[in-house]
């Protein structure tokens, strides 16, 4: 996410604002847009929406801007994706960021936060190298974080956002 | 007093406490544990974690007309109180009725037989050297590999199941894994290779593995180079490991009667008697076949291991069961209520899940195929409900009936009835996987073994990797 639509600004500050009630005074915390996740084994970064680290963040060679142990990474879809449909024949896999941040031995929750409509897909990972997903839309549902025991209710990751606004 | 002795004198009054209490509800049980493991990781040949542990602890859980009481513990002061907790917690909540599907009690003693080494007889040193040098040997295998991990654990374990039926059931087993991973680099492409495998026989099965080692290390490097396959439907050829992790991830989830009961979509789609596959497909789950990281003898309700007929001739005929959901679904409980440790509560958990082997000579699977896609192992996978993707390990084209070239990327994606629906042909040979650890409600890594022939399957979704670029 670069260029951040209001929509985009509005869904990031409510995450930030309930994970960090959440996870305030916990062993978890949460880090906002702009820190460097850094993947030894492909030489590069990335820069999620947010991010929850469990205890001490881990730097690659002591470098503070280079994050190495995420536990739960937020990603706010930048545009329209194609839905997720249970008839279609593949999962979803609509960022290279997901992609690429899979090999963190640290992540186990990896959440994509639409911002057209009420709908977050949690991908957990079940086994070393094997996801699960769940999908929650509608602002009536909501998500259960797989590990942090975050409750957020949609109501609150999309208020004041308005679903008229054009991407 | 040692553990041993612990749990030992324990024996009497954990019976003792069951008397007293078992009255109070509909169903008492109290299960404790002893364990002793070894954990060594080691990344780029650097050892992260280089550990021994020994733990114990229990779990009471009652139930009362159908409401459930838990608690857990770690020392051994704290199991009356927690009795009297998990008895008071059921009484509060329950409301119904208790379904608990009946199973004659037992006591008895039971050892899963080793057929070598005790992995707890050797050294923390001689299991780092032999992590050492399997890290030697991945990052070995060219100058291109960027980094490395071994991952060593075994674990001994003494289960001491008691209940107000009159169950005593004292329960141990050995079991160990080894993870092997290598990352090649060669500018902005990187690929993986991965082996995994376990043991609950013998720590020499975790020895001289060197090939199977080095393997993962040069499928890594060898994708560098190679073309990604082209996305489309292809007709697929998989091996006996991918197979175990279809019947295992894509199909025996599903299988799971409490995931079927509290989803009444699911259960729909579950009714026994429906169709699945060729009339060829057979299907089971069970952990009395002895010698897999599935296997034991009684499961954590103190149900007998069975082995359960999932499909027979491609018609679904059973599920697996936990003693409620049995009860719940009026049908026979196999055995299959495990959970990961103490701190955890007993789920419908596979054991060992295999399709068996069918009579198509494994080279006549390729006949025919014009244009199709031979996939071995397995990278990573993913799953929601009925869908799968699982990347393949290593992969070739078919071409008019023969393997062509070697191809990276290739995931294979699909809804798990239509699949099996699609099975064309079952190969005459026949694998065990022992590298399976499960995950499920938070209790992950529960040992579970796999197996399966290769597979002919029609019209797979295989995706190349349209590698997104750098946001």
């Amino acid at each position: 996410m670069s260029d951040s639509s209001v929509n985009q600004g509005r869904i990031l500050r409510n995450l930030m604002r309930l994970m960090d009630v959440t996870c305030g005074r916990s062993l978890y915390e949460v880090l906002p847009r702009g820190v460097q996740v850094w993947l030894p084994e492909q030489g590069k970064g990335v820069y999620p929406d947010l991010l929850v680290v469990a205890g001490e963040p881990l730097l690659h060679d002591g470098q503070d801007d280079k994050l190495l142990n995420p536990c739960v990474i937020f990603e706010i879809l930048s545009g329209p994706t194609p839905s997720y449909n249970p008839e279609a024949s593949t999962l979803p896999d609509s960022s290279g960021m997901f992609r690429r941040c899979r090999a963190i031995p640290y992540l186990q929750t990896y959440l994509f936060v639409h911002q057209t409509e009420a709908r977050v897909e949690q991908f957990y990972r079940a086994e070393e190298n094997l996801w699960g997903m769940t999908t929650q839309s509608g602002l009536d549902s909501v998500v259960e974080l797989a590990i942090t025991d975050a409750r957020l209710p949609m109501m609150d990751i999309y208020e004041r956002v308005d679903f008229s606004l054009l991407v | 007093m040692d553990m041993v002795e612990a749990i030992d004198q324990a024996k009497t009054w954990v019976q003792e406490l069951c008397d007293r209490w078992g009255p109070r509800v509909d169903y008492l049980a109290i299960r404790l544990e002893q364990s002793e493991g070894t954990d060594i990781f080691l990344r780029g040949g650097q050892a992260e974690t280089l550990s021994e542990a020994i733990a114990i602890g229990g779990h009471v859980r009652a139930c009362y007309r159908g409401g459930w009481g838990f608690a857990s513990f770690n020392d051994l002061e704290s199991l009356a109180p927690c009795v009297e907790a998990a008895v008071a917690a059921a009484r509060l909540v329950g409301h119904d009725e208790t379904l608990l599907a009946p199973v004659d009690p037992i006591q008895i003693t039971r050892q899963l037989p080793l057929t070598g080494t005790n992995p707890r007889q050797i050294s923390l040193a001689r299991k780092k050297a032999l992590c050492n040098h399997y890290a030697d040997l991945l990052q070995g295998i060219d100058h291109r590999i960027a980094t490395t991990s071994v991952r060593y654990n075994d674990v001994a374990q003494r289960v001491l199941l008691a209940t107000s039926e009159g169950t005593l059931i004292d329960q141990a087993w050995s079991d160990m894994e080894m993870r092997f991973a290598a990352t090649a680099r060669d500018g902005d492409t990187v690929q993986t290779g991965r082996e995994t495998t376990g043991s609950r026989k013998a720590y020499e099965d975790l020895e001289n593995l060197d090939d199977q080692v080095m393997g993962a290390a040069q499928r890594a490097v060898a994708a560098l180079d190679l073309p990604s396959v082209r996305g489309a439907a292809y007709d697929v050829v998989i091996d006996p490991i991918l197979t175990g992790l279809f019947v295992h991830e894509a199909f025996g989830h599903l299988s799971e009667a409490d995931m079927a009961y509290e989803n009444p979509d699911l259960l729909e789609s579950m009714s026994l008697g429906r169709r699945f596959g060729p009339d060829s497909l057979q299907i089971f789950d069970g952990a009395a076949p002895q010698g897999h990281r599935g296997s034991y003898f009684y499961d954590d309700e103190g149900t007998p291991a069975t082995t359960t007929q999932l499909i027979e001739n491609g018609v679904l005929v059973g599920r697996l069961h936990s003693r409620e959901t049995a009860g719940k679904l009026g049908e026979q409980p196999t055995g299959n209520a495990r959970c990961l440790n103490y701190h955890y509560s007993p789920l419908v958990r596979m054991t060992n899940t295999w399709i068996e082997r069918g009579t198509t000579p494994v080279d006549d699977l390729f006949a025919d195929i014009k244009e199709g896609v031979y996939a071995r192992n397995w990278l990573e996978g993913m799953t929601n409900g009925e869908m799968f993707t699982f990347t393949a390990g290593e992969a070739w084209m078919i071409r008019n009936g023969k393997l062509a070239e070697p191809v990276r990327d290739v995931t294979l994606s699909g809804n798990v009835f239509r699949t099996l629906a699609d099975i064309e042909a079952i190969g005459d040979d026949f694998y065990w996987d022992e590298s399976g650890g499960c995950g499920k409600g938070g209790q992950n890594g529960l040992p579970v073994g796999c197996g399966g022939p290769s597979l002919r399957i029609r019209n797979v979704v295989v995706g190349g990797e349209a590698e997104a670029e750098y946001e």
